[in-house]
């Protein structure tokens, strides 16, 4: 957690660390959708979608996901 | 977290309802791999195995420091864990074994029997002041035997040197005068006593006088000291040996008289030179002369 972070994004509660080739989601509440190309997750007042290559969780704890792949678009709706 | 990680596969078409199962039981997975069509594996930390025990989730194989703090923490492992610790506790503190470097076996058995008996198996470390009190007594009950001991302990090894006693036989003095046995030249002077009248290379005859126990002291007073010692000289000897011609074959005659000579030769001289004088046929018999050069204590004590 004490690397340099490319950008760092908050929503309400929810905060989301982007990487080159990681990111890291806090405060999600449920995962969605999960395949090597697409990462969806519930939100407090939105869903996240995530798409790219070889995604993977890297860590996934109680208020806390790490992702790691190749990645292409965030978009929340 | 890096102490240690099991590793769980598993098989399932539902990996977002597993995952949600999962947050609710508030387990931790690390690395989520997909192996194939509908198996996946990941680590979960070893603090968190009665988790995996809720949700009825086997254990592939485990890693790290807390596995195998676990494995010893088990029984029966626990039992030898206990042991050996024990055993490094225990074992420094008393005395089980007894080392005894000498040369001397019945000795070495005596001083055994004697410190199982003041000093038993499992006995308390000796402190100091106990090891000086063991040293004094082993020297007065061992007096006759040891010169030399020394006494220390190593963890819990009770070590104990010694050298057996050697001049405990009284010697008398000798006030003799030695003389020479034969002829011969001096070549050693070995003595520790006495009057030493010849030197090295001086020839003496049989009689001649060599250690004396008289001395002209600085006083130019005359006294008497005892005597002790060797003298070392090359004496010369001549063998000689005959044989009549129809006895040896002529192939065997010179090594059989040689043979015969050198058997005849004293076992306490040592040989220096070894010579043949003369071979040959004297009034029909085999004649074999030799001449040997021997290094001999030739200092006899003197007939009063």
């Amino acid at each position: 957690m004490n690397e340099y972070f490319v950008s760092y994004i908050r929503l309400g509660d929810n905060m989301l660390y982007v990487h080159k080739d990681k990111i890291i989601i806090k405060h999600y509440q449920d995962v969605i959708n999960l395949d090597k190309h697409i990462f969806e997750c519930k939100m407090n007042q939105s869903i996240m979608t995530i798409t790219g290559k070889n995604i993977e969780i890297h860590y996934y704890g109680p208020d806390e996901i790490i992702l790691h792949g190749q990645f292409q678009m965030i978009r929340f709706t | 977290m890096k102490l240690g990680y099991d590793y769980v596969v598993i098989e399932t078409n539902e990996l977002v309802s597993f995952l949600k199962n999962v947050k609710s039981y508030h387990l931790t997975i690390l690395h989520l791999k997909q192996i194939d069509h509908q198996t996946y594996s990941f680590y979960t930390p070893i603090y968190q195995r009665y988790i995996l025990k809720k949700l009825h989730l086997s254990i592939t194989k485990s890693i790290g420091i807390l596995h195998y703090i676990c494995l010893i923490l088990n029984m029966p492992h626990i039992l030898f864990t206990l042991s050996f610790v024990m055993s490094l506790m225990i074992y420094p503190r008393y005395i089980y074994h007894y080392q005894i470097e000498g040369t001397n076996p019945a000795l070495n058995q005596q001083l055994q029997v004697y410190l199982q008996k003041h000093v038993p198996y499992f006995h308390e470390q000796l402190s100091y002041q106990e090891l000086n009190q063991l040293y004094d007594h082993i020297k007065d009950t061992f007096c006759k035997k040891i010169d030399y001991l020394n006494i220390y302990q190593n963890g819990g090894v009770v070590h104990l040197k010694y050298t057996n006693a050697i001049n405990n036989k009284k010697q008398t003095l000798d006030y003799h005068d030695y003389v020479a046995k034969s002829d011969g030249v001096i070549c050693k002077v070995d003595v520790k006593k006495g009057n030493v009248v010849v030197k090295l290379n001086q020839f003496v005859q049989k009689g001649d006088l060599l250690i004396s126990h008289l001395i002209e002291g600085t006083d130019k007073k005359t006294k008497i000291i005892p005597t002790q010692g060797e003298i070392y000289a090359y004496t010369y000897q001549n063998y000689q040996i005959t044989y009549p011609t129809e006895h040896l074959f002529k192939e065997d005659q010179f090594e059989y008289m040689l043979f015969q000579i050198r058997s005849k030769l004293p076992a306490h001289v040592k040989i220096d030179k070894e010579k043949v004088i003369y071979y040959g046929i004297m009034d029909k018999k085999i004649v074999l002369k030799m001449q040997y050069v021997f290094i001999e204590n030739i200092a006899v004590k003197e007939k009063s």
